[in-house]
């Protein structure tokens, strides 16, 4: 992995100002974060097994109904009119 | 009037016999509120007196005219919610970006033990959006440890964990990203809950890591967790996330004797201190004269896991806190020339320097070029963690471990080295990983006279098993009774 950190690249993605004094310390602290977090590369992941949800903590959507009723007209009187829910546009003639 | 004031059960009691109403309760744990505040500074926001009298008038009203039965055993206690909970007042979440936010609604657990007629004293301090394992990168100044005020109470629940270990109030809610309630629970003596995700709902709770963050209540003993679980504990709608699985008796539960209770324990922890490892020692003793048969296990790879949690927390922080521009919430700076800059502008001045540490590095592991070698693998071992315990609890009934490596450390001692201060963590993420439940109690006291936790880990939505754990130990040992000696009032 190529851990080189461009920190003033990252703020600017961020939306964070990081002053030019405080670059290279920032620099240094991502870094030795990196180099903790690589450390996930020590687990031998090939044995894994398939992702599974325990029956315990199975978690029930929210049903997906839509509760609100159609104000397009309400809203937007002077649209266009409409047919079997499609538009009706003017025909175009060249 | 000598009233023991050290836990829900004993003031429960006191307010049933009349020998102090709920309105002289809360006026005397304010006092001490205001007293300690100038040392401690466990709190950010401390509710206006008269709004405090108001509800304790209210739950003396409801005792009085109601038969017991029929009113709540929370009626009339104070209780204090850490600062990243909403409740319909200033929410900071210790940080300078949303000094000035009033949240417009209350979480769903402030609501649930306001109706329980819980009166909330006020919020507590807290590491900036829950960033931090010392209460030192709050906004609004650290918090000290009352057992040593040249210590950290640890954290982002430290202000929770003080005030209760203070005295300043029984009872704290808090949250759990990476070991947010246990760690300071350990540091500060007392003892706290971070029930399985999904058990308590998140809605109100400011996100730093949605699929780690939950809620939990923080107290003295594990009884006291029990009386807070039940009522916060429940399906909630408005949280995707919330389970549907049916809320048990916690009071019932931790009656139970543990016989032939099954704990797993790990013998190859080498890398604590001498006082955690004496206080692991004590509490398996402890354990086994109670019944309990220790079972040797092989644990998760604490290395690995620590690894990928710091990749996975900071990748949502980074996602999570994108909202924070200044427009759509949080402070907005003055001095802008275009919309760029003043988002920029606005973040900048907003965020401190952990909470920057923390995007910059989700920023990172979630750009496309480093994606599948940071956040997947990240994903790859949390599940290979979460399948290890499921492995683990299909042989025993819990698993005991440390809390932390070492007691409390002193202020500033780690504060300039942030790895140093997330290996800290390395016993509590495993449980934020894997989504189980886990109890922090406390269990001995360091050579330094500082308290020390152990941890008691069980399977998705066994939280009564480890509540009925804790308090058969706690009838068996004194740690959770003991209190700082440490004066922290104006006067001393």
């Amino acid at each position: 992995m190529n851990d080189h950190i461009d920190i003033k690249a990252l703020a600017k993605l961020s939306k964070i100002k990081i002053a030019d004094k405080d670059l290279p310390n920032m620099r240094q602290d991502l870094e030795s974060t990196l180099v903790l977090c690589q450390k996930m590369n020590n687990i031998s992941l090939a044995e894994l097994p398939l992702c599974q949800e325990s029956p315990a903590t199975q978690t029930q959507l929210r049903p997906d109904v839509v509760s609100e009723r159609n104000r397009r007209l309400q809203h937007a009187p002077d649209q266009l009119p409409m047919h079997d829910s499609f538009y009706l546009v003017p025909n175009i003639i060249d | 009037m000598d009233i023991n004031l050290s836990s829900i059960y004993s003031i429960k009691k006191a307010l049933d016999t009349r020998q102090i109403s709920s309105v002289e309760l809360s006026q005397l744990f304010l006092e001490k509120i205001h007293a300690s505040q100038a040392k401690l500074n466990a709190f950010i926001s401390i509710y206006n007196s008269e709004a405090i009298r108001n509800s304790a008038q209210v739950a003396d009203y409801i005792r009085h005219a109601l038969p017991k039965d029929q009113y709540s055993p929370l009626l009339g206690i104070p209780i204090a919610h850490k600062d990243l909970f909403c409740a319909s007042d200033k929410t900071t979440c210790g940080s300078n970006m949303l000094s000035q936010f009033q949240a417009p609604y209350s979480a769903t657990i402030v609501e649930k033990l306001t109706h329980a007629g819980m009166v909330s004293l006020g919020k507590t301090n807290m590491d900036e959006f829950a960033m931090g394992s010392s209460t030192e990168t709050s906004f609004f100044g650290p918090t000290r440890n009352p057992w040593a005020l040249n210590c950290v109470p640890g954290g982002s629940s430290g202000g929770s964990a003080a005030a209760i270990a203070a005295g300043l109030i029984p009872a704290a809610t808090g949250s759990d990203t990476g070991g947010s309630i246990r760690q300071p629970a350990s540091f500060c003596g007392i003892s706290g809950i971070k029930p399985t995700y999904g058990r308590v709902s998140r809605w109100g709770m400011v996100a730093f890591a949605s699929s780690l963050d939950q809620a939990g209540p923080m107290a003295h003993s594990a009884q006291d967790l029990a009386y807070l679980l039940q009522f916060m504990a429940g399906f909630d709608p408005k949280d995707a996330t919330s389970s549907q699985a049916p809320v048990p008796n916690y009071l019932e539960a931790i009656n139970q004797p543990l016989q032939n209770t099954r704990i797993g324990i790990v013998n190859t922890m080498a890398d604590m201190d001498a006082d955690v490892a004496k206080a692991m020692s004590n509490a398996i003793v402890t354990l086994e004269q109670l019944g309990c048969k220790m079972v040797d296990i092989e644990p998760p790879n604490h290395e690995a896991a620590i690894a990928a949690y710091y990749v996975i927390a900071p990748g949502e922080c980074s996602s999570n806190l994108a909202r924070f521009d200044g427009i759509r919430y949080g402070h907005r700076a003055s001095e802008a020339c275009d919309l760029e800059s003043l988002y920029i502008n606005s973040r900048s001045e907003g965020f401190g320097l952990e909470v920057k540490r923390r995007i910059l590095m989700g920023t990172y592991v979630l750009s496309s070029g480093y994606y599948d070698a940071y956040y997947k693998k990240a994903q790859c071992v949390r599940e290979s963690i979460r399948a290890h315990y499921q492995r683990l609890f299909t042989d025993v009934d819990a698993i005991l471990s440390p809390v932390c490596p070492t007691p409390a450390f002193e202020l500033g001692e780690k504060f300039n080295d942030p790895t140093a201060m997330y290996e800290s963590d390395r016993y509590t993420i495993c449980a934020n990983l894997a989504g189980i439940p886990a109890l922090s109690i406390p269990a001995g006291v360091s050579n330094h006279g500082l308290p020390i936790g152990v941890q008691l880990l069980s399977n998705h939505m066994q939280e009564a098993t480890l509540l009925n754990i804790g308090h058969q130990f706690q009838q068996q040992t004194d740690w959770h009774q003991q209190q700082p000696t440490q004066k922290y009032d104006e006067e001393s």
